[in-house]
């Protein structure tokens, strides 16, 4: 007992030691778990990319069974995956019957063997969701779109909707049968933005019911029945909304009945013809920058930095006679100087210069028309028609980050469908953002940051070392 | 002022230091001397907090070393036994340092400055820690000890490494130190000691063997009255006169040391003052006395024999060539002291706790 | 305290190693910088601070390896140790001044959010996140390696043994080492823990976060906790010294 108070000290540095060592990872592992239930966060990012949005909150809130996302991934950590578990986490901490789990498919496969099929495109970070016997994926591509958007919130909270009983996904409709080019970036955005697209033959399906539906043909090749167009005009006298594409590039040119259908009950005439508008053409590219109209589709693209833009283009034309409970209104259209040449031919040589015999603009490029119809119990239906001349409008300028098509594109679905027809969680901004310097700025840059900076640090450090060491 | 109760310090199994006790009063400059390896710097780094006793109490000033370390260390100036310097400072910046680490609340400019001039480092104060000689190295050292007028002044081998001059110089500053702080200053070298201190603990393998003032430590210990003796003479017929002389245990002759006389050593019985017989009895031979002088050990022969005199009784053989000596019955009594000082000590450790 | 963090701040700038530390910091972080961002005119800083964290492995080591093993080896941490000063305040003045240097270095870098203002428009509170996070990152560095230097005298093993554990704290969270695939049946839980504990000391994945722009209280106490760790360890370290 000689050294009892060496001995107490000795012995209360090594409880102390190893106490403080467990009390650092107990607090922790507590705080760890505490965060999947409760956020612990503050999200500085511009969008609030780590927080709900209202609408997701709401969908969040009404799951009741347990539901699971399984994120696939290789074992390593990265950003982007850290990006999305950073937004899945805060879905388990709102709703504690969604948990997320992550799924190493190379140690693993055996877990994902049943959705072998289905992700045989998927990348790296892709979600299953899953509710009993329903599942749903997320392909982790469609994450983050090209112009620094996440889609991360959207489509998961629109998967999730979809199990929840009560809510069903708005559909979009797409015809087949005339050899119909399916944009898949349309249908992309279209999905992303919380519609679930379908496709079907009119010859043998019906065209949907509800008031909020849409049908879009898009380039088709061959012409309709006259079956079908009788199918399509009753679905617009009932207030249904339809959207026609037609494509120069995807011919088309025996389209009778479908064009005198338009022309005859719509006043719309679309004329077989390839637009040229040279003042406002892209340099090195078939895209042109489109004139917006007056209409309320078109208001918050006018509103944002951004123009629409379209590729080889149909005029279209307005008839003599439109029929009285028809309205036509201008979305996109082209400037006084343009002009259109007669046949794809012209395109293809190159030979763009303008001809006498070329139609002189301007032209419309896309236009809206509605028309009134009532029903024999006096009940009023607006039919809504949307004609473009391209399906360019909507295919690769969507995900083109120069244009606003993308927007557009979303505005005249929900202008016709209704804005609460949809889900709409709003993509949000990614961090960062685009800045332009010249080369030379950049090696400027570079030699002042790389070069001097850090060396005249180390010359300042010789200096007063040369200085101190011969004092 | 310093007070130090049964220290012992082990490292794993060896004791470094066994069970030491004394205390230091305020203003006396305290020698430790001891052979390299004796467990001074160890007990000096108990004393100033650098090291913690296994067992046993420091006390400065009243404030314990453990209990109250920074009432205890403010107290206290340390010059161990390599100089604490930092080689990539000046000497001002150094000093300025210190000065702020000691908390010290003179003004900085003048108290620096009175240190610089004691220690004699004026001239050099601008000049690069690693660019002095040794010597300046150990005043920067001494005058780091010296701020904030500690009233403890523990030095560790203060002038080690230095050269004679040097050394003169550092005693002398220290000698002058000593009038108004406490000094505990450790030395294997023993003139130092001898020369600067007041009073003189010794230890030896971490115990402490003597305590006492140079000259009360020579006494103890040769407590035999003892002379040497210078006669004209031929050394037979001086023996004859002296053998008879009563009191008188043991005669030596040393030889001839100066022409036409011999020197002697004698021994008389403890008591017994044996000079006015031996004076008369020679005067009666006509047998003139050139000299007569008590023999007062020398520090270096009690160092020597205390510290041998435990090497023997601690390993109970003789090493021949190492010991030629001695007087066995003072060294036994230094080991008994030291042995029954440690059993004391270790009684009283025991109804400590 | 504030002597010694005065003299330690002061000894970097006297010696050439806060030179050092700052030049070779800002220069690599000059060249992430330049081609992570201006070269490919991106304004988000998050891939620059994914990188940025291997730049503290091989130079925060120089920042702490002399604290306290040149104080043992030159014998001046007697001086430290027996002044009347606790040795808590010992350790914090040290790793404070080490800590300041730092902040110099990381404070220099963001000179980088005007330099992108000039070209674009950078989020500023988001990149500041990313900032502290930073900073918390290498303090806790800063904090290891001064533990590190209290435990040897020689600076050398003391570098390179901070730079070996913070490299492999940097890069064990990408191995996705699975302990629970390994040791299955009853020893199941070890497995499940041994897991928990890799990812709980990948320092990576817990500076995602701030590389994201999000400030959780997750990885702020991590950081803050486990530095405050071995601030104690070190003290420790020290105190224990004295009793051996």
């Amino acid at each position: 007992m000689k050294n009892k108070k060496a001995w107490r000290y000795s012995l209360n540095s090594k409880a102390f030691i190893i106490g403080a060592v467990v009390i650092v990872l107990l607090l922790n592992a507590i705080l760890i778990a505490l965060n999947d239930k409760i956020s612990l966060e503050i999200d500085f990012t511009k969008d609030q990319i780590f927080a709900l949005t209202e609408e997701s909150k709401e969908i969040v809130d009404q799951i009741d069974a347990d539901t699971e996302i399984l994120m696939l991934t290789t074992g390593t950590e990265s950003e982007t995956l850290s990006m999305v578990q950073n937004v899945l986490e805060e879905y388990t901490q709102r709703n504690s019957k969604i948990t997320v789990r992550e799924v190493d498919v190379i140690k693993n496969p055996a877990e994902v063997q049943a959705y072998a099929y289905e992700l045989a495109d998927m990348a790296i970070g892709s979600l299953i969701i899953r509710q009993g016997e329903r599942y749903e994926f997320v392909n982790s591509q469609d994450f983050f779109s090209q112009n620094g958007y996440s889609y991360v919130e959207r489509m998961v909270t629109t998967k999730l909707a979809s199990f929840i009983d009560g809510i069903t996904l708005s559909e979009i409709t797409f015809t087949t049968g005339h050899g119909e080019q399916i944009s898949s970036n349309a249908t992309k955005i279209l999905e992303m933005g919380g519609y679930s697209v379908k496709q079907l033959d009119m010859l043998t399906g019906e065209l949907p019911a509800e008031a909020n539906s849409l049908v879009i043909i898009s380039s088709p090749q061959t012409d309709f029945s006259p079956e079908e167009i009788d199918k399509l005009d009753a679905y617009l006298d009932k207030g249904g909304n339809v959207q026609i594409y037609f494509d120069p590039l995807y011919g088309g040119a025996g389209l009778i009945n479908l064009e005198s259908y338009l022309t005859e009950d719509w006043g719309v005439i679309r004329n077989n013809d390839v637009i040229f508008d040279r003042g406002n053409m892209i340099e090195n590219s078939n895209f042109m920058l489109a004139e917006l109209g007056e209409h309320e589709m078109v208001e918050p693209i006018a509103e944002s930095q951004k123009r629409a833009g379209y590729g080889p283009a149909n005029s279209l034309d307005r008839a003599v006679e439109i029929p009285p409970s028809v309205e036509i209104s201008t979305v996109l259209s082209t400037t006084d100087e343009a002009y259109a040449k007669g046949s794809l031919e012209s395109l293809k040589e190159g030979d763009v210069a303008k001809a006498p015999d070329d139609a002189e603009g301007p032209f419309d490029v896309m236009l809206v028309a509605e028309r009134q119809t009532s029903n024999v119990e006096n009940e009023v239906f607006t039919g809504r028609l949307v004609v473009g001349g391209s399906v360019l409008i909507f295919d690769q300028l969507t995900t083109d980050t120069r244009f606003a098509n993308e927007d557009l594109l979303l505005n005249s679905v929900s202008w016709m469908k209704g804005a609460s027809a949809s889900i709409t969680v709003r993509a949000k901004a990614l961090p960062g953002g685009k800045m332009v310097l010249s080369k030379t700025q950049f090696w400027t840059w570079f030699v002042i940051l790389v070069a001097v900076v850090p060396l005249a640090i180390l010359g300042a450090g010789i200096v007063v070392f040369m200085k101190r060491r011969y004092k | 002022m310093v007070e130090i109760k049964n220290l012992s310090k082990k490292y794993g199994d060896k004791l470094a230091v066994d069970s030491i006790s004394f205390t230091v009063k305020q203003g006396e400059i305290l020698g430790f001397l001891g052979p390299n390896g004796a467990g001074k710097s160890t007990t000096m780094n108990i004393l100033t907090g650098y090291l913690s006793a296994t067992s046993g109490e420091v006390s400065i000033d009243g404030y314990d070393i453990l209990d109250n370390p920074v009432e205890a260390k403010k107290r206290i100036g340390y010059l161990p036994e390599h100089p604490p310097l930092y080689m990539d400072m000046t000497v001002w910046e150094y000093l300025d340092f210190v000065y702020d680490l000691k908390k010290v609340t003179e003004d900085r400019e003048a108290h620096l400055d009175s240190i610089c001039e004691t220690v004699k480092l004026t001239d050099v104060k601008d000049r690069l820690i690693a660019n002095l000689s040794k010597g300046y190295k150990q005043r920067v050292g001494l005058a780091q000890a010296l701020i904030g007028n500690p009233e403890v002044l523990i030095l560790d081998e203060p002038t080690v490494g230095l050269d004679p001059k040097q050394i003169i110089e550092i005693r002398s500053v220290i000698k002058q130190l000593g009038r108004d702080h406490t000094v505990i200053l450790s030395s294997h070298i023993l003139q130092e000691v001898n020369a600067i201190c007041e009073r003189v603990i010794i230890i030896n393998k971490g115990r402490l063997v003597a305590s006492d003032t140079p000259e009360n430590l020579g006494k103890s210990i040769s407590n035999e009255n003892k002379f040497q003796l210078r006669v004209a003479g031929d050394e037979r017929s001086i023996l004859d006169v002296l053998e008879p002389v009563a009191g008188i245990q043991y005669i030596k002759s040393l030889g001839r040391k100066e022409a036409g006389s011999i020197d002697f050593i004698i021994e008389a019985a403890p008591n017994v003052d044996v000079r006015t017989p031996i004076f008369n009895a020679l005067a009666a031979a006509s047998l003139p006395i050139l000299s007569l002088q008590t023999m007062d050990l020398s520090l270096e022969e009690i160092f020597l024999e205390v510290t041998k005199g435990q090497a023997v009784a601690e390993a109970g053989e003789v090493d021949e060539d190492e010991i030629e000596l001695v007087n066995m019955p003072a060294a036994a009594a230094a080991v008994k002291e030291a042995a029954e000082k440690e059993e004391e000590g270790a009684d009283l450790h025991d109804s400590n706790l | 305290m504030t002597a010694i963090y005065k003299r330690e701040l002061r000894s970097y700038f006297k010696n050439p190693v806060g030179y050092i530390f700052l030049s070779a910091f800002i220069f690599f972080a000059s060249l992430m910088f330049v081609f992570i961002n201006l070269n490919s005119q991106q304004t988000s800083l998050s891939g620059f601070f994914s990188n940025v964290s291997l730049i503290f492995v091989f130079v925060i080591p120089v920042l702490t390896m002399r604290l306290f093993s040149e104080e043992r080896k030159s014998k001046t941490d007697q001086l430290l140790l027996t002044a009347p000063v606790r040795v808590t305040d010992i350790v914090f003045g040290k790793f404070l001044a080490a800590a300041t240097v730092l902040l110099i270095g990381v404070v220099a870098t963001m000179l980088f959010i005007p330099i992108m203002e000039r070209y674009g428009t950078p989020d500023v509170t988001e990149s500041l996140v990313g900032y502290f996070g930073l900073l918390l990152m290498g303090l806790l560095f800063v904090s290891l390696g001064m533990f590190m230097s209290s435990i040897t005298e020689s600076q050398v093993i003391a570098a390179v043994s901070t730079l070996v554990i913070i490299f492999f704290l940097w890069f064990i969270g990408g191995l996705s080492l699975q302990f629970s695939e390994m040791l299955t049946g009853w020893l199941s839980w070890l497995g499940k823990f041994l897991d928990w504990l890799l990812d709980f000391i990948s320092i990576n994945n817990r500076f995602y976060d701030f590389t994201l722009g999000t400030l959780n209280l997750v990885p702020v106490f991590y950081f803050v906790s486990l530095t405050g760790l071995f601030v104690f360890l070190t003290i420790r370290v020290i105190e224990r010294r004295r009793w051996k």
